[in-house]
């Protein structure tokens, strides 16, 4: 999505510097979603995500100011604190990151389903949810060894954890990662559904 | 002003972890250092492309972070596939949106932002001019359960270094208090209820926050059903004739009322009883302002020091 140079998110992140909150704002509209998503993968339960994930836009808010715009993008800066708010909310639980539960899964997408105004359009929710099926299955046909590091990155681990815990060298599991990637490209693109 | 600062301060003070920016990711298992590469050796395509999916996480190690960003700086490719990478990790772990309420409970916590005047400099040439709020408050509101489904919890779970800080001058400031107490010979009932606010559990909220005086630092102590609050501040600068410290009272959506002056020696420190329109329970936020000595219906000057008091 284009936005004008005023909305672009290192505009946006230097008038959160500059203490501006509706910079703030507009960017939790556009990155909360991928913050909470990755949030949830990790803790695994939804309560624990949203607050970490007010948490998140709210270091934001105090460290916007450390922000480089040539070090990298918003989102990734964003993931990267959202990711290590979870690593502090295990060590304090004292356990593993863990995808959440199959059980409060269902009952998750069952409640999404009926929540009330915060499905932001319905006929681009469909669109999503279609191409999520579609990756769904494109991750499922790929060799078991690349979907479980995807499925592991997805759950918000890196490269590097990923091979402590297959106990694989890091480059397999990169080079895994990178096959599996550009086989899921290929997937997607061949159906139409390439990433936009 | 407390902006900026280590961002490892900003990822939590149990970890070495950091936003992306900043690397040095904290990974469970050390760092597989034969993996490591030069600048040289990442300059290809495919060097950067393994190394997108730690970029996304904002979990790359500092020496490959630079290297990385200047790439998809110049690199339409490698941009694509970065883009290509942030869409199917989205979609894999999408988890749906969060409650509307997260984002309600974010714009309460900004709502002292809005309130405080904005002194107007600019913040990039795209845009002729930009608010300049007071600093941000660094000690975050803790709302009260509700019945039913929690409300998002508010603050963090453990205290910040700034906060700790404040409590610690407090102690120091209540010794000082101690004297000041003393001369109020003639007011038993100010003497109780100083000991009464200043013995309550929870009713010590650190004020760390300043866009004033960098040094400036304090305590409020408060109870929900009372108006009478005890302010303790040291590091204020000394005012020019006709002007004192207003203390203003902050609600949830951000409108302010004024609560008299506080008194401030030529020391920087003060100590006072200060008394807001109605229970302090219904305020968010406490800031102190350099006003004219008549009193202003709203703040006009930064903000000396301010803290949430919920």
């Amino acid at each position: 999505m284009e936005h004008s140079v005023t909305h672009q998110d290192p505009h946006l992140i230097a008038r959160v510097g500059a203490g501006d909150p509706d910079a703030l704002e507009i960017l939790y509209d556009r990155h909360a979603r991928a913050v909470y998503s990755l949030l949830y993968r990790q803790v695994g339960d939804r309560q624990t995500a949203e607050d970490l994930l007010q948490e998140t836009f709210v270091r934001a808010w105090e460290h916007a100011t450390t922000f480089q715009p040539t070090r990298g993008r918003v989102l990734p800066w964003l993931l990267g604190i959202a990711h290590n708010l979870a690593l502090n909310e295990h060590r304090h639980r004292r356990r593993r990151p863990q995808a959440p539960p199959a059980q409060e899964r269902e009952t998750a997408e069952a409640e999404l389903a009926n929540r009330p105004g915060d499905t932001p359009d319905p006929a681009e929710e469909a669109w999503r949810r279609q191409r999520q099926a579609r990756l769904g299955a494109a991750l499922a046909g790929l060799p078991a060894a690349q979907r479980a590091v995807i499925d592991l990155y997805a759950t918000g681990y890196t490269q590097q954890e990923i091979a402590t815990m297959l106990r694989e060298p890091l480059g397999s599991v990169k080079s895994r990662m990178r096959r599996g990637l550009l086989r899921m490209r290929e997937v997607l693109g061949a159906q139409g559904m390439g990433p936009e | 002003m407390k902006r900026g600062g280590d961002v490892a301060r900003a990822v939590g003070a149990t970890t070495t972890t950091t936003g992306g920016q900043t690397g040095g990711r904290g990974a469970a298992a050390p760092r597989d250092r034969t993996d490591t590469v030069t600048d040289e050796a990442m300059s290809s395509h495919e060097a950067i492309a393994e190394r997108l999916p730690d970029y996304v996480l904002g979990a790359l190690p500092e020496d490959e972070l630079g290297v990385v960003a200047a790439h998809l700086e110049g690199c339409a490719r490698c941009r694509s596939e970065l883009d290509d990478l942030l869409e199917m990790t989205s979609l894999l772990a999408d988890a749906g949106p969060p409650r509307p309420e997260v984002r309600a409970a974010l714009t309460a916590r900004l709502a002292p932002y809005r309130a405080w005047p904005r002194t107007g400099a600019a913040v990039a040439s795209t845009e002729s001019a930009a608010p300049v709020p007071p600093a941000p408050i660094a000690l975050p509101p803790r709302p009260r359960e509700q019945s039913g489904r929690r409300r998002p919890s508010l603050g963090p779970r453990r205290l910040a270094p700034a906060t700790a800080a404040a409590l610690a001058v407090a102690a120091a400031m209540l010794i000082a208090l101690g004297g000041w107490v003393a001369l109020l010979q003639r007011d038993q009932g100010e003497r109780e209820r100083i000991a009464a606010l200043v013995t309550g559990a929870g009713n010590a909220h650190p004020l760390t926050d300043t866009a004033l005086a960098s040094g400036a630092i304090g305590v409020i102590y408060t109870e929900p059903d009372s108006e009478t609050a005890l302010l303790l501040a040291s590091g204020l600068p000394p005012l020019p004739d006709g002007e004192g410290y207003q203390v203003w009272f902050f609600t949830e959506s951000g409108d302010q009322v004024a609560a008299g002056f506080f008194p401030v020696g030529a020391d920087g420190t003060g100590q006072a009883l200060v008394r807001a329109p109605r229970p302090v329970g219904d305020f968010w936020a406490v800031g102190l302002s350099a006003e004219p000595a008549t009193g202003s219906p709203a703040p006009t000057g930064p903000l000396a020091l301010g803290g949430w008091i919920r």
